[in-house]
């Protein structure tokens, strides 16, 4: 396969904010919706999925080379936690809301992890205010967690996916202002490459 | 608390619209020939919206016949008569019952006792056919009476109930839409509580938001930001669900309504202009 940092038009060295911002430059640029009843819209979507799968696969290696060397520091009483963070994180990914938000009850220690996973939790079950509310905690007592910060975010630019549904089935725009306006055009694209990223947090 | 779910009627075709009333007839008419003449008045937009969704989910061909109007003399129109318009019918009775009977006890007011009175003998009929359907939603308004009486500043808390009953009344049309009938369900409440906050101040009721945020509320723009992304979110969620579900029929009206009618409902509540077009 292609080296995905050449796919992107960035280097291994680069920092997370790079790789973002041309990841966003690019999604904008091959977007589905400039090419509908182009020719070119197949090609355009190949490059979309090229484009995703190589953003997922650098952001995977670098959570995992994180994940890593966070994970030598911790001492035993830290793994005791950590496997009951696992535990919900695969409650949460089958569906096992109840159980997952029963067994964060019962953990004491309340750190950024915590919060994201009762963050998931109350997305799952449709409360997303207090979904909002963990993830801004979760992000903010780590702030270099991508993770979290992608959580909190998704859910702040949710509503444009939905939209440019609407923008596409004519709706009169004249009532947003121009501010949301410009909002909406700079998020279309973040939130479409938002689900492709396999963590928990885009679901 | 109804009404919010409906067409956004000048992006539907005429022929999408011609349909989407017959619906309105056909729910209007099963209201009169399965119950009673007064219950016709609980006719909801909300309801139709079940009606055809759930009907989509089958591709059986509407059975269509021309009836006369109650409220036009004399004037003819399109009726659909099918099991999901039957269900809709009853399910809004129990509700609209169930409502009325909540209301009773908070207000105590002369209106909803004679509605009451009104409805009790359809409601008798509707529980029969639906008695699970009716014990839910009687335990979820009690949930949220409680949370009323408690002074919940959680809109997430207080509008599960009212998410609930939405949720399991699309979950007996179908399995699949329970999701989305959770955030209908969300939806609606928090559009109700959100529109309400002038008129709670005025009367000193009970609204989540003001329990939370003060009196102070609607002056911040960061309380009005914070209404929006939940109410984003929640139009989020529905489309999520919306666009997985596969749709037999009545496609465009149910495209309309949910992209376009519910925003459109967004944008009027929270523009300075009052939404005029």
């Amino acid at each position: 396969m292609t080296d995905p940092y050449k796919i992107l038009g960035v280097t291994p060295t680069s920092t997370e904010d790079e790789i973002n911002t041309a990841y966003r430059n690019l999604v904008k640029q091959y977007h589905p919706d400039k090419y509908v009843g182009n020719p070119l819209a197949e090609l355009a979507a190949e490059k979309i999925k090229e484009i995703n799968a190589a953003y997922d696969q650098i952001m995977n290696n670098r959570k995992q080379s994180t994940g890593q060397n966070q994970s030598y520091g911790y001492s035993d009483n830290n793994q005791n936690e950590n496997s009951d963070f696992r535990k919900v994180r695969m409650l949460i990914n089958s569906g096992r809301i109840i159980e997952a938000e029963s067994l964060l009850n019962s953990i004491q220690v309340r750190d950024a992890q915590w919060h994201f996973l009762m963050g998931m939790v109350m997305k799952k079950k449709g409360w997303y205010d207090m979904a909002y509310q963990h993830f801004e905690r979760a992000a903010s007592q780590d702030p270099s967690n991508m993770e979290y910060r992608m959580a909190r975010d998704n859910m702040g630019y949710s509503g444009m996916q939905y939209r440019n549904v609407g923008n596409m089935g004519g709706y009169n725009d004249s009532c947003c202002d121009g501010c949301q306006t410009l909002i909406c055009a700079d998020c279309c694209c973040e939130m479409c490459g938002g689900n492709l990223i396999p963590c928990i947090g885009c679901r | 608390m109804f009404g919010f779910i409906n067409i956004y009627k000048d992006e539907l075709k005429i022929k999408e619209y011609d349909l989407f009333r017959s619906y309105y007839c056909g729910l209007c008419k099963a209201l009169g020939k399965r119950y009673s003449q007064v219950v016709r008045l609980g006719l909801s937009y909300d309801m139709t919206f079940l009606a055809i969704l759930a009907d989509s989910l089958n591709d059986k061909a509407p059975k269509v016949s021309k009836e006369g109007c109650i409220k036009k003399r004399g004037k003819r129109n399109f009726c659909i008569e099918n099991p999901s318009i039957n269900f809709s019918a009853d399910a809004s009775v129990i509700l609209a019952y169930h409502k009325l009977k909540d209301d009773l006890k908070d207000n105590h007011s002369i209106k909803a006792f004679a509605g009451i009175i009104a409805y009790y003998s359809s409601f008798k009929k509707a529980s029969k056919k639906h008695p699970d359907m009716s014990l839910m939603i009687a335990n979820n308004l009690k949930k949220l009476s409680e949370y009323e009486e408690d002074l919940c500043p959680e809109i997430d808390i207080v509008a599960d109930p009212f998410a609930q009953i939405c949720a399991n009344m699309f979950k007996c049309c179908h399995e699949s839409l329970y999701q989305l009938g959770y955030n209908v369900g969300r939806l609606i409440y928090i559009f109700d509580a959100y529109k309400d906050i002038t008129d709670d101040l005025k009367s000193g009721s009970y609204n989540p938001y003001i329990c939370k945020f003060g009196k102070e509320c609607m002056n911040s723009d960061s309380f009005k930001k914070g209404v929006m992304g939940s109410l984003n979110m929640t139009l989020t969620a529905i489309s999520d669900s919306y666009s997985e579900l596969k749709l037999y029929k009545n496609k465009e009206i149910l495209d309309n309504i949910i992209y376009l009618g519910l925003r459109y409902e967004y944008d009027k509540t929270f523009s300075s202009n009052g939404g005029k077009k």
